[in-house]
């Protein structure tokens, strides 16, 4: 990282934007003034923290210093809820600590005291949630205990770094809220580190761009958003989707990146008598198992009565937050997990029904790309490695120097990476190559779950692209499952809305996003964050957090039934039981 | 060039001359009958706990008994090494399959096996020695079969925890989303991602099965305590440490080295096996 100047006033709001390896982290370590314990150590330049009682230089600071500094003038959120909380003391206790610390408490005043800033997060129970272990609770709830402790000792500045990647989009505009309520409060400055736009533009009053180490770009946030100066600044915002940017339109289009404009056309899906597989009334449940004799007590209900169906050349996209079991539905289509009861037609044939030989026949028709562009390579085997052996396993194998070559360049990887291994690629590289492996063994059907989210913007868009590019070039089908509305909005042409194991809402991507008629299909759009940095987002409701899919034996959901809205637009008709069960969360 | 400042370069170095040394001692193992007609077993009351390099006769001194320490050094690697590779390699192997099914097909195998491999580690190895050797009688080929009996456990539960983590991982998700066999996904897969830390734990475990032998020759459970063997040298060393410590000193020495060579080598054979190179 060099030459990089900002300061942020009080009670201001900075966000660094960039990509991974551009340095945001790097610069919000140094404001700490941690970069030695990773290795780096600040070469020129001064980070400065003016406060009521004169300045202090961080950059040159002495370790004691430092330490009176963190966590008491400026601290840090970090991304990953789970590991920052220390999973053997209680939140009380972790909460305490730093205001004993910082603040002189005793045990008793610091007890009312974290008691009272978990409530002002609006932590349910708050008092109650002192004595309980971070794993007793969930993500979000995480994530505001790490705000409480963040703003214990009512910080001059607090650092955020990714805190609400992690999380699902109810949960995070309910975090962004309470951020903002807490600024107001305290009347803090903040650092926001993030690669989201649109989180960005709802909180940032000035915006720095950073590359390679490099600042690219600063300025207000409405400038740098709405008519950046520098070419990067324009190829960032032209690759962030955007929610809304499909209004209007009945088949998707690929994203105009610069130098691809010409493929940004619309993508149809052709007439066709039959789906290419149709699910009717697909159940899974996982058995949740207690007590020495292993007796089933809980019952996960991570997909009830799902049926759908997809089109030759068509995305659907199952959309939802964790827990809703969209991965299942996905997983129970791919044999990875059985089901309870249901059919599964491919092409006209019950693929459940057939016996194991021919079922794994089959299994060639229906592939997979995961998320995690990391674990789902072998890091033992060289690319062509691992893109012969599917080809081998179903006897496709004829010219593999020349097979393999034709999937990478479908892909837009030169051939002559074949023989490296996956850690010499990046991200988005390997994710590329998935998708080869993909469709080494030729599928009518890929399940693409969540296969962009863990990617940056950029590199996100083209691999977004690239899948449509191949859907218009092989008419593939593509199970999309994803909880990013705005990508959904720019693939699919038909998305279904999935909340606890169950379909509460499916339609066209018009229907969907310009008609949404389910409360919970509501509350995820309302949710996510818009990059408009003219409209400030309405106050979220903060209670209530998604409940979990468990159930007692014997006590299953009542099952619902559809109603038909318009055309293909079905949704399901218990969903006065959906707000019912949101009030009743208020209420407890 | 810079290379030669690497580290790894220097350690490579280091290594493979350690290595060589230890080939040397695996010629030696060969050769020593021809080389110590006497097989290390020629006492000479006369020469009883010569000090090392003193005379050409006995290089590194001799025993209360005389014997050739030198001789017995050599030809007791014969023994040690024999005990120690084998039984690790064994245990090893066991341990790796029964890990491998165990915890990619869970089940009840999974609960049986790992029930009774608890019950096994709750046994302390001397009593379990004492059966054992009581019903199937003392003997190079038992102690080695004792061995691995008493330490396939270990192996398995590494293998198994380390299979329930990558059976999970995407890759292997991702073969069984194109049909390869399970066999394949776990040989091809996922043993090659879990064998690290098999190396870590299995090279000491030479080490300490040498030593094992000589407890167990000690106390009457081994092998024929006439039979040179390090192990044994430094178990009947034990009572002139204060007066001649190069009785113990030299098998000693001789072990400490093999165990550092060994270690190196699997420090090197880990690496050499992570496609990703240095890891930090």
């Amino acid at each position: 990282m060099r030459n990089l100047s900002f300061r942020v006033p009080r009670g201001g709001t900075l966000a660094i934007v960039g990509e991974s390896g551009s340095g945001k982290s790097v610069t919000s370590l140094a404001a700490m003034g941690l970069l030695k314990f990773t290795g780096g150590r600040v070469t020129s330049g001064r980070i400065t923290l003016n406060g009521p009682d004169g300045s202090t230089e961080i950059t040159s600071a002495s370790e004691n210093v430092l330490r009176r500094i963190r966590g008491n003038r400026v601290s840090m959120i970090f991304q990953e809820p789970m590991s920052s909380l220390d999973p053997v003391f209680t939140v009380g206790n972790q909460i305490t600590e730093a205001l004993k610390l910082h603040r002189g408490m005793t045990s008793r005043t610091a007890k009312d005291e974290a008691a009272r800033l978990l409530d002002l997060v609006r932590m349910p129970n708050a008092r109650q949630q002192l004595d309980r272990y971070p794993h007793q609770l969930s993500g979000g709830m995480r994530q505001r205990v790490m705000i409480a402790m963040a703003v214990s000792c009512r910080p001059d500045l607090l650092i955020a770094d990714e805190q609400t990647t992690a999380l699902d989009v109810t949960i995070q505009a309910q975090i962004l809220q309470i951020i903002r309520d807490m600024q107001a409060e305290f009347g803090t400055s903040a650092i926001f580190i993030s690669h989201d736009m649109g989180v960005v533009s709802q909180m940032a009053d000035e915006i720095v761009v950073m590359q390679g180490g490099r600042m690219m770009e600063t300025g207000r946030a409405r400038d740098v958003i709405l008519t950046p100066s520098d070419d990067y600044t324009r190829a960032l915002m032209a690759a962030v989707p955007r929610i809304g940017a499909m209004t209007g339109r009945d088949a998707p289009r690929p994203f105009p990146l610069l130098g691809e404009e010409d493929i940004a056309a619309d993508h149809a899906v052709p007439e066709q008598a039959e789906p290419l597989v149709k699910l009717e009334g697909v159940t899974t449940r996982y058995d949740v198992t207690s007590g020495l004799l292993g007796r089933v007590t809980h019952r996960v209900h991570a997909a009830e009565d799902i049926s759908f169906q997809i089109a030759l050349g068509e995305t659907l996209a199952l959309v939802g937050e964790s827990g809703s079991g969209k991965s299942t539905v996905g997983r129970t289509l791919q044999h990875l997990v059985a089901p309870v009861s249901g059919w599964i037609l491919y092409r006209g044939t019950d693929i459940l029904s057939l016996d194991p030989e021919k079922r794994a026949r089959f299994k060639r028709e229906i592939q997979y790309v995961f998320q995690d562009p990391v674990g789902s390579l072998n890091p033992r085997r060289t690319v062509r490695q691992s893109l012969i052996e599917p080809m081998r396993v179903h006897n496709l194998l004829t010219d593999p120097d020349r097979q393999v070559a034709e999937l990478l360049q479908a892909v837009n990887l030169p051939s002559e990476h074949a023989d490296r291994y996956p850690h010499e690629f990046s991200d988005g590289q390997r994710q590329r190559i998935c998708i080869a492996r993909a469709l080494a063994v030729d599928p009518g059907l890929i399940i693409a779950d969540e296969t962009v989210s863990a990617l940056d913007v950029s590199v996100q868009a083209q691999v977004i692209n690239l899948m449509m590019r191949l859907q218009a070039e092989r008419g593939l089908a593509y199970l999309f499952i994803s909880l990013d509305m705005a990508v959904v909005e720019r693939v699919s042409h038909r998305v279904a809305v999935m909340y606890l194991g169950e379909i509460v809402e499916i339609g066209t991507r018009r229907q969907i996003f310009e008609n949404p008629q389910h409360p919970y299909t509501k509350r995820l759009l309302k949710a996510v964050p818009v990059m408009d940095p003219d409209t400030r987002p309405e106050r979220v409701d903060l209670s209530g957090d998604i409940p979990g899919p468990v159930r007692p034996v014997g006590n299953p959901r009542r099952p619902h039934g559809f109603v038909e809205i318009a055309s293909g637009h079905m949704m399901a008709d218990d969903h006065q039981l959906f707000e019912q069960e949101q009030q009743g969360e208020i209420q407890a | 060039m810079s290379a030669f400042k690497s580290f790894e370069f220097v350690a490579g170095i280091v290594l493979i001359a350690l290595i060589a040394l230890i080939a040397l001692i695996g010629g030696a193992v060969l050769l020593s009958p021809l080389l110590f007609p006497g097989g290390g077993t020629a006492q000479s009351l006369v020469d009883r706990l010569t000090p090392p390099f003193q005379t050409w006769e006995y290089p590194l001194g001799t025993d209360p008994l005389g014997r050739d320490i030198l001789a017995r050094v050599v030809v007791g690697g014969r023994v040690s090494f024999f005990v120690g590779i084998s039984s690790a390699i064994g245990a090893v192997a066991i341990g790796t399959v029964v890990g491998l099914f165990a915890g990619y097909y869970r089940g009840v195998w999974d609960t049986f096996l790992m029930r009774f491999a608890d019950i096994q580690l709750a046994l302390p190895f001397i009593l379990l020695a004492i059966t054992v050797i009581a019903i199937i009688g003392p003997g190079l080929d038992r102690i080695i079969f004792l061995m691995i009996v008493a330490q396939w456990v270990q192996y398995a539960r590494l293998i198994r925890g380390s299979v329930l983590s990558l059976r999970r991982a995407e890759y292997v998700q991702a073969a069984q989303c194109y049909g390869l066999r399970d066999r394949a996904i776990l040989f091809k897969h996922i043993l090659p991602n879990a064998m690290g830390p098999l190396v870590i734990v299995g090279t000491p475990n030479v080490a300490t099965n040498i030593l094992l032998e000589s407890s167990l020759t000690f106390l009457g459970l081994g092998i024929d305590p006439l039979i040179p063997s390090w192990g044994g040298m430094l178990a009947g060393g034990r009572n002139y440490i204060q007066t001649a410590p190069w009785v113990t000193i030299f098998p000693g020495l001789a072990i400490m080295l093999t165990v550092l060579g060994l270690n190196l080598l699997g420090d090197w054979l880990r690496d050499r096996l992570d496609p990703l190179g240095r890891t930090t």
